[in-house]
């Protein structure tokens, strides 16, 4: 059982730095996820816990120990690959006991472990077999077995699920889960689909660029992405975000202007913003409604729509050539060509200033 | 307790400079015999067994042009260069226009009676064939030809000892090409040879070029054949090599320079041909 | 399956191949067989005649006593006798030492060589499969004595292993005039060539291991050995028969490296079967027994071959 700290850690390739100066801290028994566009530095991240990369500065923790100069295999950690790098000349049985078979742990002990994991995974039948022979989603298990085995202090994913189709990685999204209750062990899970992010993490760590954007719980940075990364990062489809501009400031009040005229009054700490600057304004697609129901609405032609059957999705285009995109109910009898009244309620506006962070 | 991690040398340097030291070392050795050639080719007679060291050049000793020039500038060598050059150029090209069409249809075709796999294993072991146990019948039929010491023969000779390598490494570029080109070309009214003439031969030329360049390297070494058919007028650089021992006694200087001049084009093609080396010397069992 | 439709066509582009290898390796072969069941035997045969002179109108001269005159015509017809003996040359060859010299030769010289040149090849493939300085240009120089022509190797290495002020000489070792070290000095010229061979192609095949197979297997156990026994070894394992059966196959054929290096001796320490068969056929012209003994050793290659053929199967799928 282990938390996970990181202090501080940079990383660079070749003089180049990827990670600026990252500090976290993961309790004993999390879920967590890494999210980020591809070349955030998850994936680095992942591998330098793993002992898998140099760290160029700063410290990583496992428990209580400072892991920095530790061999992967010394860490207490475990590792899901993407591409499960099996063994390709082993059967499942020695796949999974490959580690304990090193670490010289005797046979029966070996056979005791392998079976049991076997078990919770369900891949008895598939002992014999070598991966060649396995479908995607058995090899992932046995990957996971592998990890499994080991009993290790934490776990390590690395966009497990990425290589499976839409169908199979629903139902491995659940499994994952369910291991975790079953283990409850610290599990450190790296992708860059944020649906999984949301699904599975108790929190997530959202990276960009080698930095860490937000930290939070799924329905925290839903509902509250600090910066206009997170807004327009987490949510399917994407927050609409309108650029617009400050037209007055009172004490706690702010008015804006979006491009085209129409005007929106805001609760707002306005201390340290001034007349005229650019502002931009987010709204959630599923924030907006057909009839004109809430405090104000935009008017515009749809464009696309999308029928998803249990949702509609409707781009529209309004008068001011803003491109906004709305969630309608899944019988929605609107066409293209069609001018719809999209109403919202001003508590779901999200306003970020000029570089990016919210304004609450 | 956190420790100061800047002041400490790190262990994974040590280990890259003492591997990096081993391997240079290793290079050196591999590279020794080659450079001392070099070394020898440019000594006068005298200085041959009196350098001391290393033999650098004008570090040890004056390094002269003389044998080289010497060397070059005979008529026989000259023409050595010119049968070895005219034997292996067209041995490779031989080989090349003979075993390409079959590579190709090893690749794309399916053979029922005798499967594909196990004909190219069969044009595989003739690759692995003792030469010296046809050098007997190949000086017979060539003495019934009139062919002995003639070029045309060993041009024969060799495009038959080179085929094999043509047709098992070009097989394998056509097998990496995607299909669908040659298909795209068919559903466009193309014949099969011209889908193979217009559509695959053109991409897999670069291979193709390399393996030719493979083969000519293998026929300029080749001397079991050639000291089997020539005597007189057909003499390719490694029967000059053995010639010059037998009638003037050990020449080092002079053996040095032929020894570079017999080395130098197959060691340059192999630092061209580099990316299809492996293949072509594992005939294709191990991709490079 | 990525092929095209069966059409009759395909014989068309095989056939010219097969067609020459039948005729210029399988017929040579069977030639060759067939000579070995003779004992051929080149003769010159000189015949004198009495002929006729006759001058230019095709009359007989006639000589001062009124008789014809005659010269005596010399004919000289080099003729090739050949005997069928049967199994005569096989026989022969069981008993003969120079056979019995030459297999040794070859067999020790194989059995040597070749393992040397494996297990030096991947331990080469396996330091340069790090992280070094300037490893593509070390790489390169390492590969190129494969390339170089056999025979100016032999004799490159003539100059260096010369006794009596070559580079060498210091260490007093009889490289080329004692027989065990002459044969040690072919074998030596061997392993110079062609370790790098073996080096290169186990290089590539370690390449080839997916860096992620050796990072999941860090992350389980730190021993090296346990490793290289239990991942990298058995994955490269159908290369390493690969490269054995190409440079046991290559190795047998020894002819250039004696050749150069030493001329078969001293005496016939280092006269390889090729060289034997090579000298007897043509050079003492006894093309029968040569062509006998030339079959031997293709047997021997033959069973070398079909020893590996399971796993040559497998590499072509």
């Amino acid at each position: 059982m282990a938390e996970v700290s990181l202090k501080n850690i940079r990383k660079s390739f070749d003089g180049n730095e990827v990670i600026h100066g990252v500090s976290l801290d993961i309790e004993d028994q999390e879920f967590v996820v890494f999210v980020g566009p591809s070349g955030c530095g998850k994936s680095t991240l992942l591998r330098m816990i793993a002992g898998l990369e140099d760290i160029t500065a700063g410290e990583i923790f496992i428990g209580d120990r400072c892991v920095n100069d530790l061999h992967p295999a010394d860490r207490g950690a475990a590792m899901v690959f993407q591409s499960y790098a099996l063994y390709p000349h082993m059967n499942v049985f020695d796949n999974i006991g490959f580690g304990l078979k090193l670490n010289k742990v005797n046979k029966v002990e070996i056979r005791r472990k392998v079976l049991d994991v076997a078990k919770i995974l369900r891949i008895e039948e598939l002992l014999d077999r070598r991966p060649a022979q396995l479908s995607g989603g058995q090899r992932q298990r046995v990957a996971i077995g592998r990890t499994i085995v080991r009993e290790p202090s934490v776990f390590l994913f690395d966009e497990p699920l990425s290589n499976l189709d839409a169908a199979l990685r629903v139902q491995m999204r659940m499994e994952l889960e369910k291991l975790h209750e079953r283990l409850q062990t610290t599990m450190i899970y790296v992708t860059h689909d944020q649906v999984e992010a949301m699904t599975m993490a108790n929190r997530i760590f959202i990276l960009n660029d080698g930095v860490i954007e937000q930290i939070g719980s799924p329905l925290e940075v839903y509902r509250n992405p600090t910066n206009l990364f997170v807004a327009g990062f987490i949510g399917s489809p994407r927050m609409n975000l309108i650029s617009s501009s400050i037209l007055g400031v009172q004490e706690k009040r702010l008015t804006i202007q979006l491009p085209g005229g129409k005007v929106l009054s805001l609760k707002r700490n306005t201390e340290d913003l001034g007349e005229g600057e650019r502002i931009t304004l987010g709204i959630r697609p599923e924030h907006l409604k057909e009839n004109k129901e809430g405090d104000e609405f935009f008017e515009g032609l749809v464009d696309v729509v999308e029928h998803l059957g249990n949702e509609t999705y409707l781009h529209i285009t309004d008068a001011d050539k803003n491109l906004i995109t709305m969630i309608a109910a899944g019988d929605s009898n609107t066409r293209r060509g069609e001018t719809v009244q999209m109403g919202f309620h001003l508590k779901n506006c999200h306003i970020f200033n000029a570089t990016g962070e919210v304004i609450n | 307790m956190h420790k100061n991690r800047g002041a400490r040398i790190q262990p994974k340097s040590i280990r890259y400079s003492l591997y990096s030291l081993l391997a240079v070392l290793l290079a050196m050795i591999f590279l020794f015999p080659i450079y001392w050639a070099f070394s020898t080719s440019l000594r006068n007679p005298i200085d041959t067994f009196t350098v001391s060291g290393l033999g650098i050049p004008f570090i040890h000793f004056e390094p002269t042009l003389d044998n080289w020039i010497d060397q070059l500038y005979t008529g026989e060598a000259r023409r050595a260069i010119g049968n070895s050059t005219l034997i292996a150029v067209s041995a490779s090209l031989l080989a090349l226009f003979l075993g390409t069409p079959a590579a190709y249809a090893l690749a794309r075709f399916r053979f029922k009676t005798i499967k594909n796999k196990d004909l190219t294993i069969w044009f595989l072991s003739q690759r692995v064939l003792p030469p010296v146990a046809t050098i007997v019948p190949f000086y017979l039929v060539m003495q019934t030809l009139g062919l002995l010491d003639t070029h045309l023969a060993l041009i024969l000779i060799n495009a038959t000892f080179v085929l094999p390598f043509v047709v098992v490494i070009v097989r394998q570029t056509f097998m990496d090409l995607p299909i669908e080109l040659e298909e795209a070309a068919l559903m466009d009214g193309a014949s099969y040879f011209g889908a193979f003439l217009k559509v695959a031969l053109p991409l897999a030329a670069p291979a193709i070029v390399a393996t030719g360049l493979i083969m000519f390297a293998f026929t300029w070494n080749e001397f079991l054949f050639a000291v089997t058919i020539s005597s007189k007028d057909v003499i390719t650089i490694p029967i000059h090599m053995a010639g010059a021992v037998d009638t003037r006694g050990v020449q080092f200087w002079f053996m040095a320079v032929r020894a570079m001049i017999a080395i130098a084009p197959p060691v340059i093609i192999a630092l061209l041909a580099q990316k299809y080396i492996v293949q072509g010397l594992t005939l294709g069992a191990v991709k490079g | 399956m990525n092929m095209h439709r069966r059409t009759k066509v395909r014989f068309l582009f095989l056939m010219p191949a097969v067609c020459w290898v039948l005729i210029f390796t399988l017929f040579p072969l069977c030639y060759s067989l067939y000579i070995s069941f003779h004992k051929v035997e080149n003769r010159l045969n000189v015949t004198r005649e009495k002929v006729p002179v006759l001058d230019q109108e095709g009359n007989p001269e006639l000589s001062k006593s009124g008789k014809p005159r005659t010269r005596t015509n010399v004919i000289r017809e080099k003729i090739s006798i050949w005997t069928n003996v049967g199994f005569t040359n096989y026989k022969r060859l069981w008993g003969d030492p120079q056979v019995a010299s030459a297999v040794k030769v070859t067999t020790i010289f194989v059995l040597t060589a070749v393992p040397i040149q494996l297990i030096l090849g991947l331990l080469l493939a396996m330091l340069f499969n790090r992280r070094l300085w300037a490893r593509s240009m070390l790489r390169t120089i390492m590969i190129l004595p494969i390339f170089a022509t056999p025979l100016a190797v032999g004799y490159l290495f003539f100059t260096i292993f010369y006794e009596v002020g070559g580079p060498l000489g210091f260490l007093g070792i009889p490289f080329l005039s004692k027989p065990g070290w002459a044969l040690f000095s072919v074998i030596l010229v061997d392993i110079w060539q062609w370790t790098p061979f073996c080096f290169l192609v186990f290089l590539a095949a370690l390449q080839g291991i997916p860096e992620e197979l050796m990072e999941a297997a860090k992350m389980e156990s730190k021993s090296k050995s346990g490793l290289f026994m239990n991942i990298i070894f058995p994955l490269l394992t159908p290369t390493i028969i690969i490269v054995l059966l190409l440079r046991l196959a290559e190795a047998i054929k020894l002819f250039d490296i004696p050749y150069a290096l030493t001329g078969g001796g001293p005496g016939v320490a280092t006269q390889s079967m090729s060289f034997l068969a090579f000298r007897t056929g043509l050079r003492y012209f006894d093309l029968g027994y040569a062509s006998a003994i030339s079959y031997c050793l293709l047997i021997v290659v033959m069973i070398i071959v079909t020893l590996f053929f399971r796993q040559l199967r497998e590499n072509y799928a």
